[in-house]
């Protein structure tokens, strides 16, 4: 680094060199006369200060056209032509309605659009979860019933459940073979009434577990799943053995 | 700082001009434009005749800043700074886009050609100085007409480009070290500054 890289620019500042003290001068003067850049700074620092203070345009035309054309140019930036807008606290009247109003309308909006693409999309996705109710196929059913004619006269047919129960004619009743003439009525034990759970008055003890249950073909399925959830494997599966020889088309 | 004053007159104009008040915005425009358009036509020189529009630009720039205006300078200084900025970036861009400027400004340095003999020596240096702010890079100009032109300490500088004091001591020397060279190449610049010494 050489000497006339160590530039004093503070003791340079004009605004200081009459309040310099007499070491700090004389250290001035000591790199001025070695540094033409520093002495030309200076000099031309104190020519344009003679030059602000010589020509002072106050009564120069320019200046006036000057403000003119700066108060023309606010009174467009703002919209209108004249003198800048009175405000009333940083803002118009007119403008905070219409910053309400925007910010009442954008909320609305947003809530619309929330209910509309999410909370509505939400709560139809919920209600569609829901487990649908148990059904049964039409050809099911219909192979029960056939099933069920063939077996045993079951007093009631299967309830059936789905479209197709609404559209179906009702299942003709199943014919009962008649008693044979040659047999006493009033001999005949009137038959044991069927067995119906759901009836209180003919709750009866259960009958001992056995893996040939002489019910229904859906008394027998739901007699074979019990004892498959109770642990009973083998007679389950004795059960379900007997209902595939017994029924081998049955989808159950 | 030359226009420093001990109580500012135009403060409580400039607030009310700051908040929009636009009688207060006209005369703070009027008290400060003749210093704006002196300082432009400085910065400008004598051979440009757009110094209206610079200081018009100035103002509006002034006008603008005056709500981030935070009373560490006199009202009158800060429209000075926004003005030397605004007339050095206003010499850039005329720069960038004349090819003749650009000529002019070379030959400022070449050899005084373009320089009529019968200047004064005040003047010649005050073209030279412009003509080194053509040259300078964007901010080592700003730095030395503030400092050269406005008079700015290295602390005014700092705060009216937001940098570092020792940034703006970091492009005083690179702008000397631009101008030495200058000086040192040029015999005729060099008897100059020889017999003004």
């Amino acid at each position: 680094m050489t000497r006339v890289d160590l530039h004093p620019d503070e003791l340079l500042d004009p605004g200081r060199l009459h309040r310099l003290e007499p070491e700090e001068r004389a250290r001035l003067d000591n790199h001025l006369a070695g540094c033409a850049a520093c002495a030309f700074e200076l000099a031309a620092a104190q020519d344009f200060a003679r030059a602000a203070e010589a020509g002072r345009p106050e009564d120069d035309p320019a200046v006036a056209r000057v403000v003119e054309k700066t108060m023309s140019a606010l009174g467009s930036r703002v919209g209108e032509a004249g003198p800048v807008v009175r405000r009333v606290g940083g803002m118009r009247w007119s403008r905070r309605v219409l910053l309400v109003a925007a910010i009442l309308a954008m909320t609305a909006a947003a809530g619309a659009a929330s209910w509309y693409f999410v909370l509505r999309p939400l709560l139809q996705r919920l209600e569609t979860s829901r487990p649908p109710p148990a059904t049964c196929t039409d050809a099911g059913a219909r192979e029960t019933d056939a099933v069920l004619q063939q077996v045993s006269p079951a007093p009631a047919p299967l309830p059936r459940r789905g479209p197709s129960a609404l559209r179906a004619p009702p299942a003709p009743p199943v014919e009962t073979e008649a008693p044979p003439p040659s047999l006493p009525v009033e001999a005949v034990p009137p038959p044991p009434p069927p067995h119906h759970p759901r009836n209180p008055e003919q709750v009866e003890p259960p009958p001992p577990v056995s893996p040939v249950a002489p019910g229904t073909p859906s008394e027998s399925l739901l007699r074979a799943n019990e004892l498959r959830r109770g642990g009973q494997f083998a007679e389950a599966a004795t059960l379900y053995r007997e209902l595939q020889e017994r029924f081998p088309g049955s989808r159950e | 700082m030359r226009e420093v004053a001990a109580v500012d007159p135009l403060r409580s104009l400039a607030r009310e001009a700051g908040s929009g008040e636009g009688e207060a915005t006209r005369r703070l425009i009027e008290a400060v434009a003749p210093s704006v358009l002196r300082l432009a036509r400085m910065v400008l020189g004598p051979a440009r005749d757009d110094a209206e529009d610079v200081a018009q630009e100035s103002l509006l720039g002034f006008v603008g800043a005056l709500a981030g205006f935070r009373g560490e300078c006199s009202v009158l200084h800060y429209a000075c700074r926004i003005t030397v900025r605004t007339a050095v970036a206003a010499r850039k861009r005329q720069q960038e886009h004349s090819q003749q400027a650009e000529a002019y400004a070379q030959a400022s340095f070449a050899g005084d050609d373009r320089l009529p003999a019968e200047l004064p020596l005040a003047a010649r240096r005050r073209e030279i100085v412009r003509g080194l702010l053509d040259e300078l890079p964007g901010a080592q100009a700003e730095t030395l007409a503030l400092r050269v032109i406005l008079g700015c300490s290295l602390q005014e500088v700092a705060d009216a480009t937001g940098v570092p004091v020792n940034t703006v001591r970091s492009r005083v020397r690179l702008a000397k070290e631009s101008l030495r060279r200058r000086i040192e190449d040029d015999p005729n610049l060099r008897e100059l500054l020889e017999v003004a010494g």
